[in-house]
């Protein structure tokens, strides 16, 4: 019962830390912008999309931002700088301009001035490879992640062979949850053994990801997992090692699968070119359902803390009356990321050892007939 | 649009930061920990068959001890009705021996009374002839002066005396 106080406790505090930041800087949005309109649609895009500085919270009308270094390659030059330089009216440092409009807004682009002196943004971009707030948010991830292992790895060299203590108690089930009806079951032992740590990293990572994700207060809460960027490289690191492990078998299947009749392979190659489809699908979907998952996410939960601010905006009272709904929604909302956030993670690694599996010709069904 | 458009910037940045944190992970943190998983497996699993193998030598053990006292209860009992026969048969014996001896001695206690008996008889024979003989001689006197002649004669009425 403790327990379960405690988390409770835990969630309300997360959920007050996600409006604390949120309602301060709705108000010195309406101070600033006299009786302007609260727009919703503006502000979660603004929390789900990349950006070069963290923006921490408000602090009697100053905000108070993490200014995140800018490293830009242009021309053949790399230009590194903090993000503050932008900190003027024009958004701009040197040849660059932080866009706060469209076109390209929220991007890095170089400015040029014509022969009539009038300054436009050039067609040549720069490569951006600032540490932006998802870079600087997944850092932190994989900083915490290590600490975490310093302290398992600590625990089990303590312990030796008895039961596990501490954080490595709170590991040790989910790692074997991995191991065991993840990666074994669809791998066998062993195979399994040999691709267990990329699946394990990829699993903590994506669940540390995601966890992190949620809780809304610096330095987490950046939208690491939902970012199409980060994703990207999983499923293509996956998509790599599948290929790099395919058998003879796999390509023979992919394109001339026996069970399947003639007919469908000859004169059209439908069936072939169906397969060949779903060799570029499959780290395609990969992708788009972690990114859209949590994405989808963590609108959800700004939208719902935005009720608040939606209502407030139209009348105070009203705002007080819709206040208690946001915290059940929100509460509702996050309870649900939670959740998300494994089964996130479950499915990407667990889908990544299917196609693993289906390269390697189903080592663990051949495992499991050979005894 | 932006939100969907992966930028080279964070691909860079995080195939750098997972392949590390990958690299870190494999090369130091999970051949520990997977080590040690498989470890402890293995002790638990050797644990469990010697305990399986142990209960089954603990009930052989005892199936064994029960055989042996069941073993020892018979033969027990086999001793046990040995000795009785044996101390009935002894008892017997020591019964019939004091039987005999005591059939033995009445017998020479018997055998003794009846010689004492003829001794006494013979005695007194003698002793009743001699007092006879005195009250004859004292009454008959000298009626009977020859002695000897009478002596025979009385011996002679003497054998047919019979007591």
């Amino acid at each position: 019962m403790r327990g379960l106080f405690l988390k409770l406790f835990l969630v309300f505090v997360c959920i007050g830390g996600a409006f604390c930041p949120l309602a301060a800087q709705a108000e010195t949005q309406e101070a600033s912008a006299a009786h302007e309109s609260f727009n919703a649609g503006e502000l979660i895009l603004d929390h789900v999309t990349d950006k070069h500085s963290w923006h921490i919270c408000d602090w009697k009308g100053r905000k108070i931002e993490l200014h995140l270094p800018v490293i830009l390659v242009y021309n053949g030059k790399i230009h590194a700088f903090s993000s503050a330089r932008f900190e003027n009216p024009q958004h701009t440092y040197g040849i660059f301009q932080l866009r706060k409009e469209n076109p390209h807004k929220g991007k890095i682009v170089a400015l040029e001035t014509d022969e009539t002196g009038t300054t436009r943004i050039a067609d040549k971009k720069p490569l951006d490879f600032s540490i932006t707030k998802t870079v600087f948010g997944l850092m932190v991830s994989c900083i915490i992640i290590l600490i975490l292992f310093f302290f398992i790895v600590r625990s089990y060299k303590k312990n030796e062979e008895r039961a596990p203590k501490g954080v490595a108690a709170l590991f040790e089930p989910i790692f074997l949850f991995v191991r065991n009806d993840v990666v074994y079951a669809s791998l066998g032992k062993k195979q399994g053994d040999k691709f267990l740590p990329y699946m394990a990293t990829l699993f903590f990572f994506i669940l540390l990801g995601n966890l992190l994700g949620i809780v809304p207060f610096f330095p987490f809460g950046a939208n690491v997992t939902g970012n199409i960027s980060v994703t990207f490289v999983l499923a293509f690191l996956t998509y790599l090692i599948t290929m790099g492990h395919s058998t003879k078998k796999f390509w023979a299947h992919t394109f001339n699968n026996p069970s399947i009749p003639m007919l469908m392979k000859f004169p059209l190659p439908l069936m072939p070119l169906i397969e060949a489809m779903e060799l570029i699908t499959k780290p395609f979907v990969l992708m788009i359902r972690l990114f859209a998952n949590m994405t989808a996410g963590h609108i959800i939960i700004l939208g719902f803390v935005s009720l608040v601010l939606i209502f407030g905006a139209i009348g105070t009272a009203l705002g007080f009356v819709v206040s208690p709904l946001t915290v059940v929604f929100g509460l509702f909302a996050d309870a649900l990321e939670l959740l998300v956030s494994f089964i996130q993670a479950y499915i990407f690694t667990t889908l990544s050892c299917s196609y693993l599996a289906d390269a390697l010709g189903h080592p663990a069904e051949a495992e499991s007939n050979h005894h | 649009m932006e939100l969907v458009m992966p930028g080279i910037g964070v691909l860079f940045w995080t195939c750098l930061i997972f392949l590390i944190l990958f690299f870190i992970l494999k090369k130091w943190a999970f051949p520990i920990i997977n080590g040690m998983i498989k470890k402890r497996e293995e002790k638990i699993s050797t644990a469990l068959n010697q305990a399986e193998a142990t209960r089954a030598e603990m009930q052989r053990i005892e199936a064994e001890n029960k055989a042996m006292m069941a073993q020892a209860r018979t033969e027990r009992e086999k001793i046990l009705e040995e000795a009785a026969q044996i101390r009935r048969r002894m008892e017997e014996e020591s019964r019939e021996k004091a039987k005999a001896e005591y059939e033995r001695m009445l017998a020479s206690a018997k055998s003794d009374i009846d010689r004492e008996r003829r001794m006494a008889v013979e005695e007194i024979k003698i002793q009743v002839a001699s007092v006879s003989m005195d009250m004859a001689e004292k009454i008959l006197g000298a009626e009977l002066s020859d002695r000897a002649r009478q002596q025979a004669l009385i011996e002679n009425e003497l054998k047919n005396v019979k007591l």
